[in-house]
């Protein structure tokens, strides 16, 4: 029996308002997740990867021009953000009010979304602010956001994103701006929670390690298309896009700190007003012919696993 | 072989800032040498950045010195000290932070040419296009403000800035932690460049290892305001000792070992590639 998918998004584009001219940060996603699955979308500065999960969330500016499907095949309905759609952004400040305590804001989410009372909301607040591992959370339930660390903040902005117990986590690079010790922790605590509860992730980050940790399933993103998805061990072992080849090499050259120069991928991404009439990794690519520059490529493989690109096998 | 000369030299260095009970920089001695590339890594809080402030001259020490070049640089004032900062240079995390919003990029890379008195007037511009092209940037960009340009962009101008005064060390501030994976290298490879040409020592001010493998040749590990660990970059990461460095090693995430054979190329070219 075929699992009913809890997004799904059929040749998804968005174009976001911008002087000259509008920008065109996705052009045309195709993009599945099942329940409880945990995908990696995976890109660089202006691949459209934050555009993606912000479009997901629904969280889109009204300018922003939207064409194509998005459905909650699972759900059945528009998930409402909070309830069924948890965030975690890249700084916890962002969704942090820095005036109500930590128990206050955890607490507004089930008493906005579970019909909680506050008392109630209070003592699910400190029994969350415990799971997500803040040391003494009956002491700490009524301290305002500043007086807890970087780390903590990201735990109780986890703590938020979870409390109405979402089918689906959207966490944009929410690792980022933690030191590598901190990071670890995060990653670990998201990938215990998502896992305990059978939520569904959908993770955005520009760092393939980040990805291998905690995906099922890697997505990969250039310029406002997917160029290459798949299972997250065989992607990383065997990849099959030149662009995913390339950031791989770059990441373990960086990681072993071999020396010499890190095989760096020459020149930049298209200006986002850039309409490329081949692929649009073309110019930067080590194995391109006539064909790339002059005819974009299709798709190969299915929706879960497949390439984009004139010189791979699917 | 003899060491090379120490470049800057820190000794006993203590700060501890008002209003906290163990100090942020805990008798912290090292030195650098001429050409040294000396990686500073440490969690959060580690003391990492208190030292920088302290090597910079913006905030006093309780305690210890910092000589630089032989000269004492806690004792120098006015005139000396500029001479003595101009050959310090430093590279921050965020190069967005680093450059006037207001002024064009030109100007502000021709700033230190004109605080030093190094390049007269009329040889500004020329000079300037010239250090553009040195970390590879268009000379035309020169033109642009800052938020006309991109990440990488700024970063290649942050650094062309403090190449203007042609220092000996550099102290790189986590200068590479908000660059995409592919800039990231860009820039550590200019920065690998500009130090084969110019024998440019640094401090490179990191929490990431594997930057620290790539552009180090000898670490030191900072936890609660002391060096707990120094060596080789490649000998240290490999068998850390110290707690600290176990903790740092241990959160590092690494991707899968590559397959042992390489893959297949890609499907053959139809035509010979770069030919488009």
């Amino acid at each position: 029996m075929r699992v009913v998918p809890l997004l799904e998004l059929r040749d998804f584009a968005v174009s976001l308002p911008a002087e000259p001219a509008p920008v065109r940060a996705l052009r045309g996603l195709d993009l599945e997740l099942l329940p409880g699955e945990r995908l990696a979308l995976v890109g660089e500065s202006g691949s459209g990867k934050s555009t993606a999960l912000l479009a997901i969330a629904g969280l889109l500016p009204d300018e922003a021009e939207i064409t194509g499907g998005r459905r909650f095949p699972a759900l059945g309905r528009e998930p409402m953000p909070g309830r069924d759609l948890g965030l975690v952004l890249q700084d916890p400040f962002a969704s942090l009010d820095p005036v109500l305590s930590v128990g206050e804001q955890i607490g507004e989410v089930l008493v906005a979304h579970r019909g909680a009372r506050w008392a109630e909301a209070r003592r699910a607040a400190v029994v969350l602010l415990g799971r997500v591992g803040i040391a003494e959370p009956e002491a700490r339930v009524d301290d305002p956001p500043h007086r807890f660390s970087g780390g903590q903040r990201q735990r109780i902005a986890i703590a938020m994103a979870i409390a109405a117990g979402p089918r689906l986590l959207l966490a944009d690079e929410p690792t980022s701006a933690l030191d590598t010790v901190v990071q670890a922790q995060i990653l670990d605590l998201l990938d215990g929670l998502v896992r305990e509860q059978g939520t569904a992730l959908l993770l955005v980050t520009h760092d393939l390690a980040v990805a291998g940790r905690i995906a099922d399933r890697i997505a990969v993103l250039y310029a406002g298309r997917l160029v290459e998805c798949g299972p997250a061990a065989l992607l990383l072992r065997h990849p099959r896009h030149p662009y995913t080849r390339a950031l791989l090499a770059i990441a373990r050259a960086l990681e072993a700190g071999t020396g010499g120069p890190l095989a760096a991928i020459p020149g930049t991404p298209p200006e986002p007003g850039a309409e490329p009439p081949g692929c649009a990794f073309a110019p930067r690519c080590p194995l391109a012919f006539a064909r790339c520059a002059a005819e974009p490529p299709a798709w190969r493989g299915h929706a879960r696993d497949g390439v984009a690109c004139h010189r791979a096998d699917p | 072989m003899s060491p090379p000369a120490p470049l800057l030299e820190v000794e006993d260095l203590t700060k501890r800032w008002p209003g906290t009970t163990a100090p942020a920089v805990d008798a912290v001695s090292f030195a650098i040498g001429e050409g040294e590339r000396v990686a500073l890594v440490g969690a959060s809080g580690s003391g990492k950045t208190t030292l920088a402030r302290l090597i910079l001259r913006l905030t006093e020490p309780d305690r210890g010195s910092i000589r630089f070049a032989g000269r004492d640089l806690l004792a120098l004032r006015g005139e000396a000290l500029r001479r003595v900062r101009a050959d310090l240079q430093l590279v921050f995390q965020d190069p967005l932070a680093a450059l006037d919003p207001r002024r064009r990029v030109g100007a502000q890379v021709g700033d230190p040419l004109r605080a030093h008195g190094l390049v007269p007037r009329a040889g500004r511009p020329a000079a300037v296009a010239a250090l553009f092209e040195r970390v590879g940037l268009d000379p035309a960009l020169a033109r642009r403000y800052p938020h006309e340009l991109s990440g990488g962009q700024r970063q290649r101008v942050a650094i062309a800035r403090a190449l203007a005064c042609r220092p000996r060390l550099l102290l790189l501030d986590e200068p590479v932690a908000q660059l995409d994976v592919s800039v990231k290298a860009q820039i550590l490879d200019l920065l690998a460049r500009l130090r084969r040409e110019e024998g440019l020592a640094w401090l490179l001010i990191t929490h990431d290892l594997g930057v620290a493998r790539t552009a180090s040749d000898r670490i030191l590990v900072m936890a609660e305001g002391r060096i707990v660990e120094e060596g080789p970059t490649a000998a240290v990461l490999a068998a850390p000792r110290a707690p600290a460095t176990r903790a740092l090693v241990a959160a590092e995430l690494r991707l899968p070992p590559p397959p042992e054979r390489p893959d297949q190329p890609l499907t053959a070219p139809s035509v010979s590639p770069r030919t488009m």
